[in-house]
């Protein structure tokens, strides 16, 4: 399997809080990894990085298999094509209706007609049990449903690395167990690698393989999904059964 | 005092050093998108539309009566040295190498030009620019270099219009205020007035045009903390563009003459 996402003693600061401290980290083909961890603990900024959104200050950091310190914007721009990203805080074009939203990605890549996009665009709506919202502008959306068309525009595109922010976040549990669902049966039609950040340890549990915890800039946890409840290190203990006595 | 006094001047000429750089870098970004062009067509129509539509009634509503009070001022001195021939001549060269590209620019950045940094900073803080970067858009190809070239453009044919709108309302108050004839206006107009006058403003416009649009996306995609810093950057760039517009008026002034 290649080398996805490839992390080789990044360090990372923002002002004097530590975000990530010489972390090595492999993320391969066809994984599907969930990034856990307390609220502020670097999750989001880890993924940024990644993605290039945000430039580390020590280390090398390569997607594809390609340094992106060594990437012009304009090879960066290219090796984004095979990501699809839902971010945390939605990151939806209020400029744009719902369906123009979730279309976006297909139009950008200019390959398809106007009419085949309309038909892949309801399916996806449909999917994430918002067919019926697809003129709305996202203004009108509930904080839930926002959350829905992000996935529903993440994936649509069928890139090579999808990475969810938080993708349950707001929603229901019968809602959130129909979107894991989707992720999981997109992945396995797909066979994409997967990525996503959220505190559900249960739903992530099911869908993901492997979990990885970061904290105070250090990988506290890297391991399979099924074995993180055997971890003896007192964060990850604490954190993955919502105790309220312990080191966090 | 006076090393807190020395210390503000240092913090304060450091900051316009690092936006003068910052505005240096975007106008790198824009050139790189532009040769060979690959601008997004449908947002450059699209703004070009929207902000020249939502700004003429405004531009239109101050030219005219900007005109009106040029008269108005003028009126005094002008009946009591008999100086209707000049009229003509003395409100078309303020107009057009002036208070017409000034007035209008000013206007513009205050319609169109705060409007869009508030419009880039809201999409700023709410990650839609990275959500773009994430889906593998140019930032500056698709919001940017489109929204710059629009404002250019929007601005040239408002103070085309403006200006021209502006003469026909100082003809109409001169006819009104001042008993003056039509055709009185007409030729100390024409007869002393060259089309390099014209094209004096217009040379203006394009360069205020440039700097409202720089300073309106810079600090809109710069947004320093978060919902309050909308407004903070609106303010900022605002102020910074009358400032570019009064500069780039001086340094033109100075080379057109």
């Amino acid at each position: 399997m290649s080398s996805v996402i490839h992390f080789q003693n990044v360090s990372h600061k923002f002002k004097n809080h530590t975000i990530l401290n010489d972390v090595t980290l492999q993320i391969k083909d066809t994984e599907k990894v969930s990034i856990i961890g307390p609220a502020a603990c670097g999750k989001s900024v880890l993924i940024k990085i990644a993605c290039g959104l945000i430039v580390p200050d020590q280390g090398t950091v390569s997607l594809f298999d390609t340094p992106l310190n060594q990437c012009s914007e304009t090879e960066l721009t290219d090796l984004r094509k095979d990501i699809g990203m839902l971010f945390q805080s939605g990151a939806l074009f209020d400029f744009m209706s719902t369906a123009d939203n979730v279309a976006f990605p297909l139009r950008q890549q200019a390959i398809l007609s106007e009419d085949i996009i309309a038909k892949k665009v309801s399916e996806r709506l449909d999917a994430v049990g918002l067919g019926s919202s697809s003129a709305l502008p996202i203004s009108a959306l509930s904080g839930g449903m926002q959350r829905r068309v992000g996935i529903a525009r993440a994936g649509i595109a069928l890139p090579k690395l999808v990475i969810y922010d938080e993708p349950s976040a707001g929603l229901d549990p019968v809602t959130t167990s129909k979107i894991y669902d989707l992720l999981s049966n997109d992945q396995k039609e797909h066979l994409n690698t997967v990525i996503v950040i959220s505190s559900d340890i249960e739903s992530l549990q099911k869908f993901t393989d492997r979990m990885i915890m970061p904290y105070h800039g250090d990988i506290i946890y890297d391991g399979s999904s099924d074995k993180i409840f055997d971890c003896k290190n007192p964060i990850v203990h604490q954190f993955i059964r919502g105790e309220t006595q312990g080191p966090l | 005092m006076i090393k807190s006094s020395h210390s503000y001047l240092f913090q304060i000429t450091k900051r316009m050093m690092q936006e003068t750089g910052e505005i240096a870098l975007l106008i790198g970004q824009i050139i790189r998108v532009s040769i060979p062009p690959r601008v997004d067509r449908n947002e450059l129509l699209k703004h070009t539309y929207r902000m020249a539509n939502m700004s003429l009634p405004i531009i239109a509503l101050t030219a005219f009566f900007v005109s009106g009070i040029l008269i108005l001022q003028s009126s005094t001195f002008v009946k009591q040295f008999d100086a209707k021939a000049i009229v003509g001549w003395a409100t078309g060269f303020s107009l057009f190498r002036e208070i017409g590209p000034i007035m209008i620019a000013l206007m513009f950045s205050g319609r169109i030009g705060a409007n869009n940094t508030a419009e880039l900073g809201a999409m700023t803080i709410t990650n839609q620019i990275d959500g773009l970067k994430a889906l593998a858009i140019d930032p500056i190809e698709y919001l940017i270099a489109p929204r710059v070239y629009a404002m250019v453009f929007s601005l040239f044919i408002l103070t085309t219009i403006g200006i021209g709108i502006a003469i026909l309302g100082a003809m109409l108050f001169s006819i009104v205020i001042l008993d003056m004839s039509y055709l009185t206006f007409y030729r100390s107009l024409f007869d002393n007035l060259y089309p390099a006058d014209f094209i004096h403003g217009l040379v203006k416009s394009i360069a205020f045009g440039i700097a409202i649009a720089l300073t309106s996306c810079h600090f809109g995609m710069n947004i320093r903390q978060g919902a309050i810093g909308v407004g903070h950057s609106v303010n900022a760039a605002v102020v910074s563009s009358a400032i570019a517009i009064i500069l780039f008026d001086f340094f033109l002034t100075y080379m057109l003459a």
